[in-house]
Protein backbone atom coordinates (compact mmCIF):
# COMPACT_ATOMS: atom_id res chain seq x y z
CA UNK A 1 0.00 0.00 0.00
CA UNK A 2 3.05 2.49 0.62
CA UNK A 3 4.03 2.42 -2.83
CA UNK A 4 2.73 5.27 -3.88
CA UNK A 5 4.64 8.58 -4.58
CA UNK A 6 2.26 10.54 -2.19
CA UNK A 7 1.61 8.97 0.65
CA UNK A 8 -0.11 11.37 2.61
CA UNK A 9 -2.34 12.31 0.23
CA UNK A 10 -2.87 8.08 -0.96
CA UNK A 11 -3.89 8.04 2.81
CA UNK A 12 -6.27 10.72 2.53
CA UNK A 13 -7.51 8.92 -0.83
CA UNK A 14 -8.27 5.80 0.92
CA UNK A 15 -10.32 7.33 4.39
CA UNK A 16 -12.24 9.32 1.57
CA UNK A 17 -13.00 5.98 -0.24
CA UNK A 18 -13.83 4.60 3.05
CA UNK A 19 -16.85 7.15 3.81
CA UNK A 20 -18.02 6.69 0.37
CA UNK A 21 -18.53 3.56 1.06
CA UNK A 22 -20.06 4.08 4.37
CA UNK A 23 -22.42 6.97 2.80
CA UNK A 24 -23.04 4.42 0.37
CA UNK A 25 -24.24 2.05 2.75
CA UNK A 26 -26.53 4.26 4.42
CA UNK A 27 -28.53 5.26 1.37
CA UNK A 28 -29.05 1.90 1.19
CA UNK A 29 -30.53 1.30 4.74
CA UNK A 30 -32.04 4.70 6.09
CA UNK A 31 -35.59 4.72 6.85
CA UNK A 32 -36.43 8.68 5.85
CA UNK A 33 -36.11 10.08 2.38
CA UNK A 34 -34.97 13.39 3.41
CA UNK A 35 -31.94 11.69 5.41
CA UNK A 36 -31.45 9.75 2.16
CA UNK A 37 -31.20 12.90 0.17
CA UNK A 38 -28.80 14.03 2.83
CA UNK A 39 -26.56 11.13 2.73
CA UNK A 40 -26.78 11.41 -1.30
CA UNK A 41 -25.38 15.03 -0.60
CA UNK A 42 -22.55 14.09 1.73
CA UNK A 43 -21.88 10.99 -0.83
CA UNK A 44 -21.90 13.72 -3.53
CA UNK A 45 -19.33 15.78 -1.20
CA UNK A 46 -17.06 13.01 -0.90
CA UNK A 47 -16.73 12.55 -4.32
CA UNK A 48 -15.62 15.89 -5.24
CA UNK A 49 -12.79 15.43 -2.16
CA UNK A 50 -11.48 12.83 -4.02
CA UNK A 51 -11.43 14.35 -7.29
CA UNK A 52 -9.69 17.26 -5.67
CA UNK A 53 -6.82 15.02 -3.49
CA UNK A 54 -6.14 13.50 -7.05
CA UNK A 55 -5.59 16.29 -8.94
CA UNK A 56 -3.31 17.86 -6.46
CA UNK A 57 -1.14 15.01 -6.47
CA UNK A 58 -1.68 14.59 -10.32
CA UNK A 59 -1.23 18.13 -10.91
CA UNK A 60 -4.86 17.66 -12.93
CA UNK A 61 -6.83 20.65 -13.38
CA UNK A 62 -9.59 18.28 -14.93
CA UNK A 63 -10.25 16.86 -11.69
CA UNK A 64 -10.15 20.15 -9.68
CA UNK A 65 -13.20 21.05 -12.46
CA UNK A 66 -15.01 17.94 -11.93
CA UNK A 67 -14.82 18.41 -8.51
CA UNK A 68 -16.58 21.83 -9.06
CA UNK A 69 -19.36 20.42 -11.23
CA UNK A 70 -20.12 17.55 -9.02
CA UNK A 71 -20.60 20.11 -6.05
CA UNK A 72 -22.24 23.05 -8.33
CA UNK A 73 -24.58 19.56 -9.75
CA UNK A 74 -25.09 17.36 -7.09
CA UNK A 75 -25.57 19.71 -4.14
CA UNK A 76 -26.99 22.04 -5.16
CA UNK A 77 -28.97 22.10 -8.51
CA UNK A 78 -30.39 18.35 -7.45
CA UNK A 79 -31.94 19.33 -3.87
CA UNK A 80 -33.64 22.24 -5.83
CA UNK A 81 -34.89 20.90 -8.78
CA UNK A 82 -36.50 17.74 -6.03
CA UNK A 83 -37.50 20.42 -3.74
CA UNK A 84 -39.11 22.44 -6.87
CA UNK A 85 -40.94 18.67 -8.07
CA UNK A 86 -41.40 16.35 -5.41
CA UNK A 87 -41.07 18.55 -2.10
CA UNK A 88 -43.87 16.83 -0.36
CA UNK A 89 -42.63 13.25 -1.34
CA UNK A 90 -39.20 14.66 0.13
CA UNK A 91 -40.36 16.67 3.70
CA UNK A 92 -42.64 14.10 4.73
CA UNK A 93 -41.43 11.80 7.78
CA UNK A 94 -42.56 8.61 7.49
CA UNK A 95 -41.17 4.68 6.86
CA UNK A 96 -39.84 3.88 3.16
CA UNK A 97 -41.48 0.81 1.83
CA UNK A 98 -39.25 -1.47 0.61
CA UNK A 99 -38.90 -5.33 0.01
CA UNK A 100 -35.99 -6.37 2.43
CA UNK A 101 -35.51 -5.65 6.06
CA UNK A 102 -32.58 -3.68 7.07
CA UNK A 103 -30.19 -6.26 8.71
CA UNK A 104 -30.79 -8.77 5.16
CA UNK A 105 -30.11 -5.69 3.09
CA UNK A 106 -26.84 -4.92 4.64
CA UNK A 107 -26.18 -8.36 4.36
CA UNK A 108 -26.70 -8.58 0.37
CA UNK A 109 -24.71 -4.99 0.39
CA UNK A 110 -21.49 -6.16 2.30
CA UNK A 111 -21.93 -9.24 -0.30
CA UNK A 112 -21.81 -6.90 -3.05
CA UNK A 113 -18.32 -5.12 -2.26
CA UNK A 114 -16.81 -8.51 -1.86
CA UNK A 115 -17.92 -8.64 -5.40
CA UNK A 116 -16.79 -5.84 -6.53
CA UNK A 117 -13.37 -6.01 -4.94
CA UNK A 118 -13.03 -9.41 -6.91
CA UNK A 119 -14.25 -7.87 -10.17
CA UNK A 120 -11.98 -5.37 -9.86
CA UNK A 121 -8.68 -7.16 -9.67
CA UNK A 122 -8.20 -8.50 -12.86
CA UNK A 123 -8.19 -4.62 -14.22
CA UNK A 124 -5.90 -3.45 -11.88
CA UNK A 125 -2.88 -6.25 -11.78
CA UNK A 126 -3.27 -5.44 -16.01
CA UNK A 127 -2.38 -1.01 -15.76
CA UNK A 128 -0.53 0.29 -13.39
CA UNK A 129 -2.77 3.67 -12.27
CA UNK A 130 -2.04 4.38 -8.29
CA UNK A 131 -5.45 5.81 -7.10
CA UNK A 132 -7.01 3.39 -8.73
CA UNK A 133 -6.72 0.74 -6.73
CA UNK A 134 -8.75 2.49 -3.73
CA UNK A 135 -10.95 4.11 -6.36
CA UNK A 136 -11.92 1.81 -8.70
CA UNK A 137 -12.96 -1.06 -6.99
CA UNK A 138 -14.67 1.14 -3.97
CA UNK A 139 -16.81 3.15 -6.98
CA UNK A 140 -17.69 -0.51 -8.20
CA UNK A 141 -19.31 -1.40 -4.67
CA UNK A 142 -20.85 1.95 -5.09
CA UNK A 143 -22.24 1.35 -8.27
CA UNK A 144 -23.42 -2.24 -7.19
CA UNK A 145 -25.11 -0.83 -4.01
CA UNK A 146 -26.97 2.03 -6.09
CA UNK A 147 -28.55 -0.88 -8.43
CA UNK A 148 -29.16 -2.67 -5.06
CA UNK A 149 -30.87 0.48 -3.80
CA UNK A 150 -33.10 0.67 -6.99
CA UNK A 151 -34.19 -2.80 -6.42
CA UNK A 152 -34.83 -2.74 -2.45
CA UNK A 153 -36.51 0.25 -2.79
CA UNK A 154 -40.61 0.37 -3.39
CA UNK A 155 -41.06 3.83 -3.94
CA UNK A 156 -39.98 6.84 -6.69
CA UNK A 157 -38.04 9.15 -5.34
CA UNK A 158 -35.43 6.45 -2.78
CA UNK A 159 -35.17 4.79 -5.89
CA UNK A 160 -33.79 7.92 -7.80
CA UNK A 161 -31.58 8.34 -5.05
CA UNK A 162 -30.11 4.98 -5.94
CA UNK A 163 -29.66 5.75 -9.46
CA UNK A 164 -28.01 9.13 -8.35
CA UNK A 165 -25.60 7.33 -5.89
CA UNK A 166 -25.26 4.53 -9.21
CA UNK A 167 -24.04 7.96 -10.91
CA UNK A 168 -21.74 8.98 -8.23
CA UNK A 169 -20.06 5.70 -7.86
CA UNK A 170 -19.10 5.52 -11.58
CA UNK A 171 -17.47 8.96 -11.35
CA UNK A 172 -15.86 8.00 -8.20
CA UNK A 173 -14.22 4.96 -10.33
CA UNK A 174 -13.49 7.63 -13.14
CA UNK A 175 -11.89 10.18 -11.74
CA UNK A 176 -8.83 7.76 -10.53
CA UNK A 177 -8.90 5.44 -13.93
CA UNK A 178 -9.41 8.54 -16.58
CA UNK A 179 -7.91 12.20 -15.46
CA UNK A 180 -7.72 13.84 -18.53
CA UNK A 181 -11.12 12.89 -20.18
CA UNK A 182 -12.38 15.77 -22.40
CA UNK A 183 -13.85 18.35 -20.28
CA UNK A 184 -16.62 18.73 -23.46
CA UNK A 185 -17.36 15.04 -21.64
CA UNK A 186 -17.44 15.80 -18.40
CA UNK A 187 -19.84 18.73 -18.50
CA UNK A 188 -22.08 16.96 -21.17
CA UNK A 189 -22.25 14.20 -18.11
CA UNK A 190 -22.53 16.39 -15.50
CA UNK A 191 -25.02 18.23 -16.81
CA UNK A 192 -27.34 15.48 -17.99
CA UNK A 193 -27.35 14.31 -14.06
CA UNK A 194 -29.93 17.14 -13.45
CA UNK A 195 -31.88 16.21 -16.24
CA UNK A 196 -32.37 13.04 -14.72
CA UNK A 197 -33.54 14.26 -11.43
CA UNK A 198 -35.58 16.53 -13.47
CA UNK A 199 -37.21 13.96 -15.35
CA UNK A 200 -37.87 11.61 -12.74
CA UNK A 201 -39.30 14.19 -10.53
CA UNK A 202 -41.41 15.76 -13.22
CA UNK A 203 -42.65 12.11 -13.80
CA UNK A 204 -43.28 11.27 -9.97
CA UNK A 205 -45.50 14.17 -9.77
CA UNK A 206 -47.76 13.75 -12.64
CA UNK A 207 -47.45 9.76 -11.26
CA UNK A 208 -48.77 11.02 -7.83
CA UNK A 209 -51.44 13.24 -9.23
CA UNK A 210 -52.81 10.55 -11.31
CA UNK A 211 -52.42 7.52 -9.10
CA UNK A 212 -52.28 9.12 -5.68
CA UNK A 213 -48.95 7.44 -4.76
CA UNK A 214 -45.82 7.56 -5.26
CA UNK A 215 -45.35 3.42 -4.61
CA UNK A 216 -43.62 2.96 -8.21
CA UNK A 217 -43.54 -1.20 -6.67
CA UNK A 218 -46.98 -1.53 -6.53
CA UNK A 219 -47.30 -0.43 -10.30
CA UNK A 220 -47.38 -4.41 -11.90
CA UNK A 221 -50.47 -4.04 -14.02
CA UNK A 222 -47.99 -4.59 -17.23
CA UNK A 223 -46.15 -8.06 -18.08
CA UNK A 224 -44.54 -9.64 -20.79
CA UNK A 225 -46.75 -11.91 -22.61
CA UNK B 1 -23.03 19.46 -45.17
CA UNK B 2 -25.72 16.77 -45.32
CA UNK B 3 -24.87 15.31 -42.48
CA UNK B 4 -24.93 18.84 -40.33
CA UNK B 5 -28.61 19.66 -41.78
CA UNK B 6 -29.59 16.26 -41.27
CA UNK B 7 -29.25 16.83 -37.31
CA UNK B 8 -30.60 20.42 -37.55
CA UNK B 9 -33.94 20.26 -39.50
CA UNK B 10 -35.30 17.95 -36.11
CA UNK B 11 -34.46 20.87 -33.79
CA UNK B 12 -35.34 24.24 -36.19
CA UNK B 13 -38.87 21.44 -36.38
CA UNK B 14 -38.94 21.02 -32.41
CA UNK B 15 -38.22 25.11 -32.05
CA UNK B 16 -41.01 25.82 -34.64
CA UNK B 17 -44.07 23.66 -33.12
CA UNK B 18 -42.69 24.85 -29.87
CA UNK B 19 -43.44 28.57 -31.12
CA UNK B 20 -46.31 30.40 -31.60
CA UNK B 21 -46.69 28.91 -34.82
CA UNK B 22 -46.68 25.84 -33.56
CA UNK B 23 -49.82 26.17 -32.17
CA UNK B 24 -51.96 25.56 -35.54
CA UNK B 25 -49.30 23.94 -37.70
CA UNK B 26 -46.90 21.38 -35.43
CA UNK B 27 -48.54 18.80 -37.10
CA UNK B 28 -47.12 19.79 -40.82
CA UNK B 29 -44.00 21.50 -39.51
CA UNK B 30 -43.22 18.08 -38.40
CA UNK B 31 -44.20 15.98 -41.19
CA UNK B 32 -42.30 18.75 -43.44
CA UNK B 33 -38.95 18.30 -41.09
CA UNK B 34 -39.20 14.64 -41.31
CA UNK B 35 -39.74 14.96 -44.87
CA UNK B 36 -36.60 16.97 -45.22
CA UNK B 37 -34.30 14.52 -43.03
CA UNK B 38 -35.26 11.19 -44.54
CA UNK B 39 -34.45 13.09 -48.36
CA UNK B 40 -30.73 14.62 -46.90
CA UNK B 41 -30.70 10.84 -44.85
CA UNK B 42 -31.06 9.26 -48.64
CA UNK B 43 -28.06 11.83 -49.76
CA UNK B 44 -25.87 11.12 -46.75
CA UNK B 45 -26.30 6.97 -47.44
CA UNK B 46 -25.37 7.89 -51.13
CA UNK B 47 -22.29 9.56 -50.13
CA UNK B 48 -21.31 7.65 -47.94
CA UNK B 49 -21.69 4.36 -50.06
CA UNK B 50 -19.63 6.05 -53.11
CA UNK B 51 -16.94 7.34 -50.69
CA UNK B 52 -16.91 4.75 -47.78
CA UNK B 53 -17.17 7.63 -45.28
CA UNK B 54 -18.86 11.63 -45.06
CA UNK B 55 -17.55 14.26 -42.30
CA UNK B 56 -18.69 17.12 -41.53
CA UNK B 57 -17.98 20.00 -38.54
CA UNK B 58 -14.43 19.30 -38.99
CA UNK B 59 -14.78 16.01 -37.89
CA UNK B 60 -16.81 16.03 -35.02
CA UNK B 61 -19.29 14.35 -37.16
CA UNK B 62 -19.14 11.44 -38.87
CA UNK B 63 -20.60 8.57 -40.87
CA UNK B 64 -19.69 5.22 -42.74
CA UNK B 65 -21.54 2.48 -44.05
CA UNK B 66 -23.05 1.71 -41.48
CA UNK B 67 -23.60 4.64 -39.38
CA UNK B 68 -26.07 5.46 -43.02
CA UNK B 69 -27.60 2.69 -42.75
CA UNK B 70 -29.01 3.44 -39.37
CA UNK B 71 -29.66 6.96 -39.95
CA UNK B 72 -31.20 5.85 -42.89
CA UNK B 73 -33.67 3.71 -40.78
CA UNK B 74 -34.17 6.41 -38.07
CA UNK B 75 -35.31 8.68 -41.04
CA UNK B 76 -37.30 5.99 -42.01
CA UNK B 77 -39.16 5.50 -39.27
CA UNK B 78 -38.81 9.13 -38.06
CA UNK B 79 -41.05 10.33 -41.33
CA UNK B 80 -43.31 7.75 -40.89
CA UNK B 81 -44.16 8.27 -37.56
CA UNK B 82 -45.01 11.71 -38.12
CA UNK B 83 -47.16 11.12 -40.46
CA UNK B 84 -48.93 8.92 -38.60
CA UNK B 85 -49.34 11.41 -35.75
CA UNK B 86 -50.76 14.11 -37.69
CA UNK B 87 -54.52 12.33 -37.60
CA UNK B 88 -53.51 10.18 -34.31
CA UNK B 89 -52.88 13.27 -31.99
CA UNK B 90 -55.16 15.02 -32.30
CA UNK B 91 -57.51 12.30 -31.39
CA UNK B 92 -55.47 11.36 -28.28
CA UNK B 93 -54.64 14.95 -26.97
CA UNK B 94 -57.81 15.09 -25.26
CA UNK B 95 -58.97 17.62 -22.51
CA UNK B 96 -55.70 20.19 -23.09
CA UNK B 97 -55.72 19.73 -26.89
CA UNK B 98 -53.72 22.21 -28.63
CA UNK B 99 -50.89 23.08 -25.66
CA UNK B 100 -50.04 18.97 -25.33
CA UNK B 101 -50.30 18.48 -28.74
CA UNK B 102 -47.47 21.07 -29.22
CA UNK B 103 -45.46 19.89 -26.80
CA UNK B 104 -45.93 16.45 -27.79
CA UNK B 105 -44.29 17.49 -31.55
CA UNK B 106 -41.73 19.68 -29.65
CA UNK B 107 -40.43 16.30 -28.22
CA UNK B 108 -41.15 14.38 -31.02
CA UNK B 109 -38.76 16.41 -33.17
CA UNK B 110 -36.09 16.49 -30.24
CA UNK B 111 -36.17 13.00 -29.89
CA UNK B 112 -35.69 12.22 -33.42
CA UNK B 113 -32.71 14.91 -33.35
CA UNK B 114 -31.06 12.15 -30.53
CA UNK B 115 -31.72 9.54 -32.51
CA UNK B 116 -30.45 10.88 -35.07
CA UNK B 117 -26.99 11.81 -33.20
CA UNK B 118 -26.45 8.49 -31.79
CA UNK B 119 -25.04 6.87 -35.77
CA UNK B 120 -23.04 10.32 -36.11
CA UNK B 121 -21.24 11.52 -33.42
CA UNK B 122 -17.85 11.24 -33.81
CA UNK B 123 -17.04 11.56 -30.30
CA UNK B 124 -17.65 8.13 -28.25
CA UNK B 125 -18.32 10.00 -25.28
CA UNK B 126 -20.84 12.28 -26.51
CA UNK B 127 -22.62 9.44 -27.85
CA UNK B 128 -23.01 8.10 -24.62
CA UNK B 129 -24.77 11.56 -23.86
CA UNK B 130 -27.02 11.28 -27.00
CA UNK B 131 -27.95 7.62 -26.11
CA UNK B 132 -28.77 9.36 -22.94
CA UNK B 133 -30.68 11.67 -24.03
CA UNK B 134 -33.15 9.49 -26.35
CA UNK B 135 -34.06 8.08 -23.17
CA UNK B 136 -34.72 11.66 -21.58
CA UNK B 137 -36.79 13.09 -24.53
CA UNK B 138 -38.75 10.24 -24.85
CA UNK B 139 -39.62 9.37 -21.32
CA UNK B 140 -42.54 11.59 -21.68
CA UNK B 141 -43.80 10.35 -25.16
CA UNK B 142 -44.53 6.97 -23.21
CA UNK B 143 -46.32 8.47 -20.63
CA UNK B 144 -48.38 10.83 -23.17
CA UNK B 145 -51.62 9.39 -22.57
CA UNK B 146 -51.43 10.16 -18.41
CA UNK B 147 -53.10 6.72 -17.95
CA UNK B 148 -52.03 4.53 -15.45
CA UNK B 149 -50.62 1.98 -17.59
CA UNK B 150 -48.77 4.53 -19.45
CA UNK B 151 -46.63 6.51 -16.67
CA UNK B 152 -45.75 3.02 -15.54
CA UNK B 153 -44.41 1.86 -18.84
CA UNK B 154 -42.87 5.64 -18.38
CA UNK B 155 -41.43 5.10 -15.12
CA UNK B 156 -40.36 1.75 -15.67
CA UNK B 157 -38.74 2.74 -19.41
CA UNK B 158 -36.62 5.62 -17.35
CA UNK B 159 -35.24 4.03 -14.30
CA UNK B 160 -34.29 0.71 -16.42
CA UNK B 161 -32.76 2.92 -19.39
CA UNK B 162 -31.06 5.39 -17.24
CA UNK B 163 -29.88 2.02 -14.91
CA UNK B 164 -28.36 0.39 -18.16
CA UNK B 165 -26.72 3.53 -19.57
CA UNK B 166 -24.65 4.78 -15.88
CA UNK B 167 -23.26 1.16 -16.36
CA UNK B 168 -22.92 1.91 -20.23
CA UNK B 169 -20.95 4.82 -18.81
CA UNK B 170 -18.65 3.32 -16.64
CA UNK B 171 -17.76 0.62 -19.61
CA UNK B 172 -16.56 3.78 -21.57
CA UNK B 173 -14.69 4.88 -19.17
CA UNK B 174 -13.00 1.54 -18.90
CA UNK B 175 -12.33 1.65 -22.85
CA UNK B 176 -10.99 5.35 -22.20
CA UNK B 177 -8.60 4.29 -19.74
CA UNK B 178 -7.42 1.09 -21.94
CA UNK B 179 -7.10 3.14 -25.54
CA UNK B 180 -4.77 6.10 -23.02
CA UNK B 181 -2.86 3.52 -21.92
CA UNK B 182 -2.21 1.86 -25.19
CA UNK B 183 -1.29 4.88 -26.55
CA UNK B 184 -3.89 6.61 -28.57
CA UNK B 185 -4.99 9.76 -27.72
CA UNK B 186 -8.72 11.36 -29.51
CA UNK B 187 -11.52 8.80 -28.10
CA UNK B 188 -13.54 8.44 -31.19
CA UNK B 189 -14.55 4.91 -33.14
CA UNK B 190 -11.36 5.55 -35.64
CA UNK B 191 -8.65 5.90 -32.36
CA UNK B 192 -10.28 3.11 -30.97
CA UNK B 193 -10.06 0.85 -34.15
CA UNK B 194 -6.49 2.09 -33.70
CA UNK B 195 -5.77 1.68 -30.14
CA UNK B 196 -8.22 -2.37 -29.90
CA UNK B 197 -4.87 -4.55 -30.69
CA UNK B 198 -3.10 -2.58 -27.88
CA UNK B 199 -5.90 -2.43 -25.02
CA UNK B 200 -5.19 -4.32 -22.14
CA UNK B 201 -7.77 -7.66 -22.71
CA UNK B 202 -8.97 -7.59 -19.01
CA UNK B 203 -9.96 -3.57 -19.47
CA UNK B 204 -11.47 -4.40 -23.12
CA UNK B 205 -13.42 -7.50 -21.48
CA UNK B 206 -14.92 -5.78 -18.75
CA UNK B 207 -15.61 -2.60 -20.72
CA UNK B 208 -17.56 -4.70 -23.29
CA UNK B 209 -18.90 -6.64 -20.60
CA UNK B 210 -20.66 -3.26 -19.08
CA UNK B 211 -21.50 -1.84 -23.04
CA UNK B 212 -23.79 -5.35 -23.21
CA UNK B 213 -24.95 -5.02 -19.88
CA UNK B 214 -27.12 -2.55 -21.17
CA UNK B 215 -27.82 -4.18 -24.42
CA UNK B 216 -31.29 -4.49 -23.42
CA UNK B 217 -32.47 -1.15 -23.82
CA UNK B 218 -30.43 -0.50 -27.16
CA UNK B 219 -32.78 -2.51 -28.58
CA UNK B 220 -35.85 -2.24 -26.49
CA UNK B 221 -39.19 -1.92 -28.19
CA UNK B 222 -41.00 0.90 -26.80
CA UNK B 223 -44.62 2.26 -27.58
CA UNK B 224 -45.23 6.30 -28.02
CA UNK B 225 -49.15 6.31 -27.34
CA UNK B 226 -48.97 8.80 -30.49
CA UNK B 227 -47.80 6.66 -33.35
CA UNK B 228 -48.14 3.04 -32.08
CA UNK B 229 -44.27 2.39 -34.09
CA UNK B 230 -42.26 -0.38 -32.53
CA UNK B 231 -39.37 2.40 -32.69
CA UNK B 232 -35.91 -0.14 -32.36
CA UNK B 233 -32.96 1.99 -30.67
CA UNK B 234 -30.61 2.51 -33.44
CA UNK B 235 -28.28 0.10 -32.64
CA UNK B 236 -24.74 1.15 -31.22
CA UNK B 237 -22.00 0.46 -33.89
CA UNK B 238 -19.85 -2.27 -31.62
CA UNK B 239 -16.68 -1.64 -29.92
CA UNK B 240 -13.86 -2.78 -32.32
CA UNK B 241 -12.37 -4.91 -29.46
CA UNK B 242 -15.22 -7.16 -28.45
CA UNK B 243 -16.54 -8.07 -32.10
CA UNK B 244 -15.29 -11.71 -31.50
CA UNK B 245 -15.46 -12.07 -27.48
CA UNK B 246 -18.98 -11.13 -26.34
CA UNK B 247 -21.94 -12.58 -27.81
CA UNK B 248 -24.87 -9.90 -27.96
CA UNK B 249 -27.53 -10.71 -25.54
CA UNK B 250 -30.45 -9.08 -25.97
CA UNK B 251 -33.88 -9.17 -24.49
CA UNK B 252 -36.92 -8.52 -26.71
CA UNK B 253 -39.02 -6.52 -23.99
CA UNK B 254 -37.08 -5.46 -21.25
CA UNK B 255 -39.22 -2.57 -19.92
CA UNK B 256 -42.63 -3.97 -20.30
CA UNK B 257 -44.11 -1.01 -22.33
CA UNK B 258 -46.39 -3.29 -24.95
CA UNK B 259 -49.84 -3.65 -24.25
Amino acid sequence: MNDSPFPVIFALDALTGALFLLVGLGVVATRQVLASLQLFIAQSLLLSLSAVLLGIALGSLHLIAVAAITVATKTVMIPWVLRRTVSAEVYRTREIDRVLNIPSSLLIAAVLIVLAYWIANPILSAVDAPFARINLPLGLAAIFLGVFTVVVRREAVPQLLGLLALENGVFFAGVAIVPDLPVIAELAAAVDVPVVALVVGLLTRRIYTQLGTTSVGQLASLRER
Amino acid sequence: MGLTAVLIFPLLGSALSLSPLGRRFAAPITVAAAAVVFVLAVDVAINAARTGRVDALGQWLTCDGLGALVVLLVALVGATAALYSWGYIKVRAGREGARKEQRYYGLFNLFLASLLAVPVLANVALMWVAVELTTLLSAFLVGFEDTAEALEAAWKYVVLTTLGAVLALLGFLILYWGSRVAGFEPFTWEGLVGAAPHIPHSCGRRSCSYLWGSAPRLVSCRCIPGCRTRIVRPQRRSAPCCLASKRQRCSTSSCGCFR
